[in-house]
């Protein structure tokens, strides 16, 4: 058995996307210190979950357990406005959890490019999320979209946040009939009816793409079109469009990104395993607004189910030995097979449901028998 | 094969039909059986309690599922909500005494088993409330003192006539809702879609 054998499905998904990262220039990034809690209280309309679980530290600071990567990784970056600092993280994440009434600790690997975003970066990025999602095994799905698509739709509302931020929640849930009674009393029939058919355009790419095109009204929604454009004829020209489609209303934080949106999912698995996207106004609320970036988190928590395997106990060697053999001699013959790349299991008699290839005895004396 | 969450009780009866009507039978719909799991042509159904359809689908042990809108207020489950199928209509509603004895400086004492969506609505007014979580007889709670108020869906109002109950303030309306499992949407988008046609046209027919 090699070393590798010995992983666990997860482990080996984790190693499959460091290589992946590694080799198209990632450099792994370290979360070894805690941040004080109110780096990221004052951050918390970024976080997936407003809720931070704090500690105090030995000289009297409140230091919270890390809810988000990105937001230190932002926090660091040395990039350079024209350059590109590549990073990845494979860290915990201490967030509540879905239904219960507690924290818990999930694992999170992501990927973050900051500095320059030019079109050739998108692509390496989508990319990249693609064949993550492969990496995990499995059919999966990964939606492209585009926020100032939705934003530009939404120029013709009145400036009403609250109008807004209710008609996005319709739309982030393809609820076409509850945007209608939204937006109804604002807006003329045709208005109505361009929105609402907003909230179900998602599917294949190209001909989605070209139904968002029909309905673009403005500039904004005119230059997030050409953008999806060029990148779609950009993956396809290198192969890699594979499983990708265009949602247009895909749920975001619209605090938090600005752009290219990504939502990544596995057949099997009921949520969004993979998010992330082009998060300028995050770079711009940490005092960096030269910078530009675009990254996206796996959340574990997601894939722990998938990725788990049965409980089996299984090994190669079942050593017995009867109870007046010598330990030593038992330790030695252990070693042996364990050397020899078996997983051995040494018990004086059978183990019930114990799965084993071989049987090696060590007698009183130390005389091995094979069965 | 679709997996479908249906609620059980009344709002199942009509939805039972409404499925009936499109051509998505099954023969156990109209039968009398403790059945949870029912399979029909293309799909297999269950028949589960209402408040529960949300978190079969948002987990995905159900592609699709039908619930109503005051459950989805409450639960809020990270799912799509394809369709308003119209069908058991009703409103969530503030009710209780025509003229509640409620004290300025104290909380005000809601009961109900909607605490989310109460805790909302009186949020959004900046109402300091107590909320009271009960499950069943609502009704009763202001009658004997327990509550000043109630939030819960009235369909007739009998209920609330006869026991000298009046609607305050409406909170939202309610009917029943097709939600969607988002994962499913992206693999199972065809029949789905296909479903979708067929209710569409079976409720308009």
């Amino acid at each position: 058995m090699r070393t590798y054998d010995t992983l666990r499905r997860d482990e080996r998904v984790t190693l499959a996307l460091r290589a992946l990262y590694e080799r198209g220039g990632y450099r792994r990034f370290r979360m070894d210190r805690f941040e004080e809690y109110d780096f990221y209280a004052v951050n918390r309309e970024f976080l997936a979950d407003s809720r931070i679980l704090s500690f105090t530290d030995l000289d009297g600071r409140l230091l919270a357990l890390r809810p988000d990567v990105t937001l230190s990784i932002v926090k660091q970056t040395e990039a350079e406005p024209d350059g590109a600092q590549r990073l990845y993280y494979t860290e915990s994440v201490f967030r509540p959890a879905r239904g219960a009434a507690s924290y818990r600790e999930t694992f999170q690997v992501g990927v973050e490019y900051i500095g320059r975003v030019t079109p050739y970066a998108s692509v390496e990025m989508v990319t990249l999320a693609a064949r993550s999602l492969a990496c995990v095994g499995g059919d999966y799905a990964l939606d492209v979209s585009h926020t100032r698509f939705l934003e530009g739709a939404l120029r013709c509302l009145p400036e009403d946040e609250g109008l807004r931020r209710a008609a996005r929640g319709c739309l982030a849930r393809k609820n076409a009939h509850e945007l209608a009674a939204v937006v109804g009393g604002v807006l003329g029939e045709e208005e109505t009816g361009r929105l609402c058919r907003l909230a179900r355009l998602s599917g294949d790419f190209v001909p989605t793409l070209e139904q968002a095109r029909a309905l673009s009204v403005n500039e904004e929604m005119h230059a997030a079109v050409e953008e999806l454009d060029a990148l779609y004829r950009a993956l396809r020209a290198c192969g890699q469009a594979d499983g990708l489609s265009l949602d247009v209303s895909v749920d975001n934080n619209e605090t938090y990104y600005d752009g290219l949106i990504l939502r990544g999912y596995i057949r099997g698995v009921s949520g969004a395993v993979l998010s992330g996207g082009r998060y300028d106004p995050l770079l711009r609320r940490m005092g960096k607004p030269g910078l530009s970036g675009l990254g996206f988190a796996i959340y574990f928590d997601e894939l722990a189910r998938y990725l788990s395997e049965p409980a089996r106990e299984e090994v190669d060697v079942l050593l017995l030995y009867d109870e007046d053999a010598d330990p030593a001699a038992v330790a030695r013959e252990a070693q042996a097979c364990a050397d020899g790349g078996e997983r051995v299991w040494a018990a004086p008699s059978e183990p019930a449901g114990l799965a084993y290839g071989r049987v090696v005895r060590v007698r009183g004396e130390g005389a091995r028998t094979h069965a | 094969m679709l997996n479908v969450a249906l609620p059980k009780g009344r709002l199942g009866e009509k939805v039972y039909r409404l499925f009936d009507a499109a051509g998505l039978s099954c023969p156990d719909f109209f039968d009398d059986h403790r059945k949870l799991v029912l399979e029909g042509a293309g799909a297999r159904y269950f028949l589960i309690k209402p408040s529960d359809v949300g978190i079969y689908v948002e987990r995905g042990a159900a592609d699709i599922g039908v619930v109503g809108r005051d459950v989805l207020l409450e639960t809020e489950p990270d799912v799509y909500e394809l369709l308003d199928l119209k069908l058991g209509r009703c409103r969530l509603a503030v009710a209780g005494p025509a003229c509640p004895d409620v004290r300025p400086d104290a909380p005000l004492r809601v009961a109900t088993k909607y605490p989310n969506v109460a805790r909302r609505y009186y949020r959004g007014r900046n109402r300091e409330i107590e909320l009271i979580r009960l499950n069943g007889s609502i009704e009763l709670a202001p009658l004997v003192g327990l509550s000043d108020v109630i939030v819960d869906i009235v369909e007739t109002g009998t209920t609330l006539r006869e026991n000298n109950l009046h609607v305050l303030e409406e909170v939202a309306d309610s009917s029943a809702r097709l939600i969607v499992n988002k994962s499913a949407y992206k693999f199972k988008r065809d029949t789905i879609d296909e479903l979708l046609r067929k209710l569409t046209e079976g409720w308009e027919a």
